[in-house]
This record gives structure tokens, C-alpha cells and sequence, in this order.
């Protein structure tokens, strides 16, 4: 990872802090959608073990989530673009 | 848990890391402050749904509750977990 010294080092840094960003962002969302959902989804401790209808919700939940974050990228992806355009429009 | 136990003597200058070292501590690392994490978090949630009024100590239904609220939010991790690996494998085909 640190082979040579120099420019080349800086970017190996620079993208290695990226990484280690998106991992942590990462995580934390992870961390929110698991504790998201077993609120949602856990309501009583008579048993230690997730029943049937808790499990369901639990996967339900998280695809909806992650389907949901796709979206949210989508739209975010689409009216970023458009405000560059919008925004190379006005630079001329 | 026991993912995290051990830290290997990874070479310290960073010419001789070997990549395989280098991802072996950042996996240890990153499963500690998952630890981490997931501790705050179970406290946080199985607290606020067992302990509805503190006392000066943990009744021993409380504390039973707390251990189940555990081992419920560990399962949830795991179904998490499944769940999720299981989409992203399934867009990529």
C-alpha cells in the first residue's frame, strides 16, 4: 500500500482516508438499520430467540431500507446532475 | 466477538507492511469498533425497553429481560445481516 514516497504517497493516503470514510459510514448506517428495525420489529423478551413473525419483519425491514437508500441515491444522482447542468448553464 | 482477539505484530514501517497485514489490522480494528458500537447500542435500546422506571438496582426480571432484549438484538443482527448480503449477491447477478 505504501510503496513509493512522494505525490504518489499523498494519494495513496488521501484515497486510503476515503476508504476508511466510507467504512465508517458504512457501519453507522449498518449499526442505525439493525437497531431501526429491532425497534420496530422486537416488542417483548418472553423468549430469547426471535419468533417467526419477528424474523419476517426484521428481513422485511431491512430490504425496504436498502431499497430505500437505492432510491434515495437514484434521486440524489438525478437532481445533482441537473443542478451542474443548470449550473454550466449559467457559468457561460 | 472472539473475531477480534489478538493483534499480530504488523511491521510498523510502512515500506515492509506486507497488503495482508495491513488489511488484517484494519479488519481488527474495524471489528472492535463494531463491538464497540453494537455494545452501545443494545445498552441503549434494551434499557430503554426493560427498565421502564430505575430503581437503586436491577430486579431480577430486569435483568432477565436484559439478557433475552441481548440476545434478541444479536439475532436481529444476524437476520440484518442475512438479509443484506443476500440483495447485494442477488444484484450482482
Amino acid at each position: 500500500m505504501y510503496n513509493n514516497y512522494g505525490a504518489s504517497y499523498q494519494e495513496q493516503r488521501l484515497q486510503q482516508m476515503m476508504e476508511q470514510k466510507q467504512l465508517k459510514d458504512f457501519m453507522r448506517m449498518y449499526s442505525n438499520l439493525v437497531s431501526r428495525c429491532f425497534e420496530d420489529c422486537v416488542s417483548e423478551f418472553t423468549s430469547n430467540t426471535l419468533n417467526d413473525k419477528e424474523l419476517t419483519c426484521v428481513t422485511r425491514c431491512t430490504l425496504k431500507n436498502m431499497k430505500l437508500n437505492e432510491r434515495i441515491g437514484q434521486r440524489f444522482a438525478e437532481e445533482n446532475a441537473k443542478l451542474m447542468e443548470d449550473q454550466a448553464k449559467m457559468g457561460r | 466477538m472472539s473475531s477480534f482477539g489478538g493483534f499480530n505484530s504488523a511491521a510498523s514501517t510502512p515500506g515492509v507492511a506486507r497488503k495482508e497485514d495491513v488489511m488484517q489490522q484494519v479488519k481488527q480494528e474495524l471489528a472492535l469498533a463494531n463491538a464497540q458500537e453494537l455494545i452501545n447500542s443494545i445498552n441503549k435500546q434494551c434499557y430503554k425497553m426493560c427498565i421502564p422506571s430505575p430503581g437503586t438496582s436491577l430486579s431480577s426480571s430486569e435483568q432477565a429481560s436484559l439478557s433475552r432484549c441481548m440476545d434478541k438484538y444479536l439475532a436481529s443482527w444476524d437476520t440484518v445481516s442475512r438479509a443484506y448480503v443476500a440483495r447485494v449477491t442477488q444484484e450482482n447477478h
